[in-house]
């Protein structure tokens, strides 16, 4: 939780209320499960940035068939800051790491399942984002894309 | 002659079928978002807001079912999502002389499935509530000088229901005003 403003006689606090109902989502013979797929993001007055992210996620063939090599990367991602009069990108200066593999949208990661079992953290580390007069809401979103070859 | 003709018609055709099968790849793929806040630089009016006992303000959960039919959820139940206001010298706060304080819902806004946060109409589904009171917009509580509980409930409105499958994210700014 984040979101604490004292300024002259007035505060605000932004209170975050998140559920994750159930949702699964699959394509073709592959899976990418997770339990959980919104965050709110924990700010670090000391360090200046939010916290890093782990999202927890697991590569599953679906019934029927067999995964042997497969590939991670990313698909799509963004992050953006706003604030009154103003909006600000820092897609470009987050660092993601699969199981601490550095992954970008243009490089894929190979795992094996017989390896990994399907089990893998996906960790979002945030570039400095210095506090100001006025709060900032930011919002981003990645998308993770794993493929194999048949 | 004409035996080995047949053969390498053969070694053809397999060599397509190995090729047709690289390229054909099984493609998944799953989204994620997030959201935060980056709170306004503490100023030096000596407050600050905070959990009771200066504990960090804690994220709350909902429960949700389906209702008879399965195509919509049901808000069931929330937790609740407390804080209060403490006087703070910058590095320390006084948890022992809570300030006295009004507050107020200004902003409501919801996500449902895509992460991008709205605006509750006023025909929407969830209700804001302090200390069991339904909180409106623009209108201030009276002082008080205790823990404020916050939680939410189903109300009268059915526009933003969430479907089974969709994330349900939401997201009250509270002024907080009078602080003495």
């Amino acid at each position: 939780m984040c979101c604490v403003q004292v300024m002259a006689a007035a505060a605000t606090a932004t209170v975050p209320v998140s559920v994750d109902i159930f949702a699964e989502s699959r394509a073709n013979g592959l899976d990418i499960y997770a339990v959980q797929h919104d965050f709110w993001l924990a700010y670090q007055v000391s360090e200046q940035r939010f916290k890093p992210l782990i999202i927890a996620f697991e590569v599953r063939p679906l019934a029927g068939r067999k995964l042997k090599n497969y590939s991670l990367k990313l698909a799509y991602l963004e992050g953006r800051c706003h604030q009154p009069g103003s909006s600000s990108s820092f897609g470009n200066r987050m660092v993601f790491d699969i199981d601490d593999k550095v992954v970008t949208t243009a490089t894929y990661l190979t795992f094996h399942y017989g390896t990994t079992g399907g089990l893998h953290n996906l960790k979002l580390k945030f570039p400095k984002i210095a506090q100001g007069a006025t709060s900032q809401d930011c919002q981003g979103r990645v998308t993770i894309m794993a493929s194999i070859s048949i | 002659m004409k035996k080995i003709k047949i053969l390498a018609t053969t070694l053809a055709i397999i060599s397509m079928q190995n090729a047709t099968a690289a390229a054909a790849v099984n493609v998944a793929s799953n989204s994620f978002v997030w959201h935060g806040q980056v709170p306004v630089a503490v100023m030096t009016n000596g407050f600050i807001i905070t959990g009771p006992g200066g504990s960090p303000i804690t994220q709350g959960e909902l429960a949700f079912s389906l209702n008879g039919a399965g195509d919509e959820g049901i808000l069931l139940s929330s937790s609740t999502i407390d804080f209060n206001v403490f006087p703070f010298n910058g590095t320390t706060t006084d948890i022992d002389d809570p300030a006295t304080y009004s507050y107020e819902l200004t902003s409501f806004k919801i996500s449902n499935e895509d992460g991008i946060l709205n605006e509750q109409l006023s025909t929407g589904y969830y209700d804001v509530y302090a200390n069991a009171s339904k909180l409106n917009k623009a209108t201030k509580s009276s002082d008080t000088d205790g823990v404020t509980r916050l939680s939410i409930h189903a109300g009268s409105g059915t526009t933003n229901r969430p479907a089974p499958g969709q994330y349900v994210s939401l997201h009250a700014t509270i002024l907080i005003t009078n602080i003495h």
